[in-house]
């Protein structure tokens, strides 16, 4: 079968494309490289402008402005079934009229491949997404499960040169949606294509993606590994997006090591600074995770320390989740593994919070 | 089921109310009454004289095989209806292709048209287009001033100029149960359809198409239906010499006084249309295509 492996990769190069839908902005001036066989995830809130950024990869959508290149040809202008794509529609978009068979067999239809090539190429294709058994079936007799396989099927039975994939789970329930994740990545590593994956659903970003790019409002916020975006973002937008994150402000005072010291209403805390140190005076803001923070015991040595009252607590079998209402920084959630926190805080309890300066991360504000 | 409460109440209650059963016939009881005296009641007579006028017996059945007048006419009804509906669903798809592909405003200005002729009268339509086909029409006129045509074309008084009528009439029959199927198609289907490789033209004939047909099947009969038993158009706009079954039953009745013969033939009309609409209600959801449900 030649759908295993053996597919070069290609490269897509998007660059700086905008599209206006009447005097709505929806894209702004987006720039974007994906390389031959990567698995690229675009993250971001509801209307923030991802299934536009597709559809114009994909052709069903003029950009404005800019350009898309695929191996260095241009194809902005190409209309959609000269790109080779696949594409997985969010909600399938399953031809009703036609049985599981010839949904997959379309493609090849339309290109007019031979009748024994039709029949081999769909098998293997059905083969691929394990779903051999039910292929005479119409798509309203599958479950939601089967019909998101029979759509990954077409769309890769084909070889396209990369699969565009809009929010493929979202319509199914978290245990299914686990299971496809974890093929969707065996998939992938499978056939060698580049995926190009939307989601507004930050676990999964984080479990597939080689790479992620945050979108909000129309623009690209920050791209990178998934590790460097929820180790290190850059923008509060993303440490926000991507996990929670608790926020505290404050001008720096004075540099030390490899880091800042800054203060916020009278507290004082030290922070490694990401790049260059910030200037003395400037304003700075500091991302915290709340799985980094803890509960110190007086006189222990901290870089951090911030005192406050609990206000209330959450169980989630794994961890505690609580929130202290702090002197200086309002309101700051901290989550304590289960097994370490013995006994719930108490609501009212007064506690002290720790971390050290590495813990945080600095970020620019929107 | 009835839960043991509300039998309870029920038994209770007035005797008269004693289930809903009975108030629902109690409510619907005089519009029945109405069907039945007025409605019914005449269809069963005119089934019965078919069958007994002038004497009893099948003698009126069997001039379907025997005159060749009713052979012509039936023949002249079934090609005139066929064409009709073959006319009026190219023109009713197109139309209502165009209407779920348009925006909002658009479709409300496009609906306004489509349904306004619905309420001119029928009568006022044929003589509109009496006035545009005539020889000395509009039509004609404007043909042989831009030098299209030396002398004028016959459109009227003949099988041309009734289907133009009926064509017109039928439309909007048949652009709304196509619409209503074409809107529920989902046109992700169509881009999913591009995206995949096919051309605009592949992915309307592969996708589009095959998923429009049961509001053209619906349509279809539906028009059929109501041109087999047309009346006012083809007496006015066919001049007397297209003859078809409903002039045909009136002429027998009013003219040559027959009752027989136009009591059978309204008899075949009916049987034809009821098994049609049996026929559609196998295909299509009827209570949907005539606007319930
Ligand atoms: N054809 C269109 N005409 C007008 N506005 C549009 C059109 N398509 C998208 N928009 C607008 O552009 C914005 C971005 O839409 P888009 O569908 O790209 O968002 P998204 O990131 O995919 O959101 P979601 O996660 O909800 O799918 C939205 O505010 C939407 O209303
Ligand atoms: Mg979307």
């Amino acid at each position: 079968m030649t759908m295993t492996a053996t597919i070069p990769g290609h490269d897509l190069s998007i660059s700086r494309v905008s599209k206006t839908f009447g005097t709505f902005k929806a894209v702004k001036d987006v720039s974007l490289d994906i390389k031959g066989g990567e698995f690229l995830t675009m993250l971001g809130p509801s209307g923030s402008g991802k299934t536009t950024l597709l559809m114009m990869i994909a052709g069903f959508v003029q950009p404005d402005q800019g350009s898309i290149h695929l191996d260095k040809q241009p194809i902005t202008h190409l209309p959609p079934e000269s790109r080779n794509f696949g594409m997985v529609f969010q909600g399938y978009a399953l031809f009703p009229h036609l049985s599981v068979f010839d949904n997959v067999a379309f493609p090849l239809k339309v290109r007019r491949r031979p009748r024994a090539e039709i029949e081999e190429k769909v098998k293997a294709a059905l083969e691929l997404v394990k779903l051999t058994t039910q292929s005479e079936r119409l798509p309203r007799q599958l479950s939601g499960g089967q019909q998101q396989r029979v759509a990954l099927a077409r769309a890769l039975v084909f070889t396209p040169h990369l699969l565009l994939l809009d929010e493929p789970l979202s319509a199914l329930d978290k245990k299914l949606r686990a299971e496809l994740q974890e093929e969707l990545k065996r998939l992938h590593r499978k056939v060698g294509l580049s995926f190009i994956y939307v989601t507004h659903d930050q676990d999964e970003a984080l479990s597939m993606s080689d790479r992620i790019v945050v979108m909000s409002d129309g623009r690209l916020v920050e791209q990178g590994t998934p590790s460097e975006l929820y180790d290190r973002p850059r923008t509060a937008f993303v440490a926000d997006f991507l996990g929670k994150s608790n926020f505290v402000r404050g001008k720096v005072e004075s540099h030390v090591g490899d880091g800042f010291v800054f203060s916020g209403d009278g507290v004082r805390f030290v922070q490694k600074a990401r790049d260059a140190k910030p200037g003395i005076g400037s304003k700075v803001t500091v991302a915290l995770r709340p799985e980094k923070l803890s509960i110190v015991a007086p006189g222990t040595e901290s870089d951090n320390r911030l005192s406050g009252v609990v206000r209330e607590w959450n169980y989630f079998g794994s961890e505690f989740r609580v929130l202290v209402d702090t002197a200086g920084c309002g309101p700051i959630s901290v989550s304590l593994p289960a097994w370490t926190a013995g006994n719930a805080p108490e609501v009212g309890q007064s506690l002290e919070l720790g971390w050290s300066a590495r813990a945080g991360m600095e970020v620019q504000e929107a | 089921m009835t839960a043991p409460a509300d039998s309870a109440r029920s038994r209770a209650g007035l005797g008269l109310f004693a289930s809903p059963q009975t108030r629902y016939w109690l409510l619907i009881a005089p519009a029945l009454l109405l069907m039945g005296v007025f409605y019914i009641y005449p269809i069963g007579r005119v089934l019965w004289m078919s069958v007994t006028v002038p004497a009893p017996g099948l003698d009126n059945y069997e001039l379907l095989a025997s005159s060749a007048s009713i052979q012509r006419m039936l023949w002249t009804t079934a090609r005139i209806s066929v064409l009709t509906t073959i006319f009026t669903l190219l023109l009713a798809y197109v139309v209502a292709y165009a209407l779920v592909h348009s925006s909002p405003r658009v479709q409300r200005w496009m609906f306004l048209g489509v349904l306004v002729p619905l309420w001119i009268s029928v009568l006022v339509r044929a003589f509109a287009w009496f006035v545009l086909l005539r020889r000395e029409g509009l039509i004609n006129s404007a043909l042989m001033a831009t030098g299209v045509t030396d002398s004028p074309l016959s459109l009227i008084w003949n099988e041309t100029g009734v289907m133009i009528g009926m064509v017109h009439y039928m439309l909007p029959l048949g652009i709304l149960p196509i619409f209503s199927n074409m809107r529920d198609i989902d046109q992700r289907c169509i881009a999913a359809a591009r995206g995949l490789g096919a051309s605009r033209f592949e992915a309307f004939w592969r996708v589009f198409l095959p998923l429009s047909l049961p509001g053209v099947v619906g349509a279809s009969i539906l028009v059929f239906i109501f041109s087999l038993g047309f009346f006012v158009t083809p007496a006015l706009l066919g001049g007397g010499k297209t003859l078809m079954i409903a002039e045909y039953i009136k002429v027998q009745i009013l003219e040559v006084v027959r009752w027989g013969v136009a009591s059978m033939l309204a008899a075949v009309l009916l049987i034809v249309i009821g098994v049609l609409l049996a026929a559609l209600s196998r295909l299509v959801n009827l209570r949907k295509l005539f606007g319930a449900g």
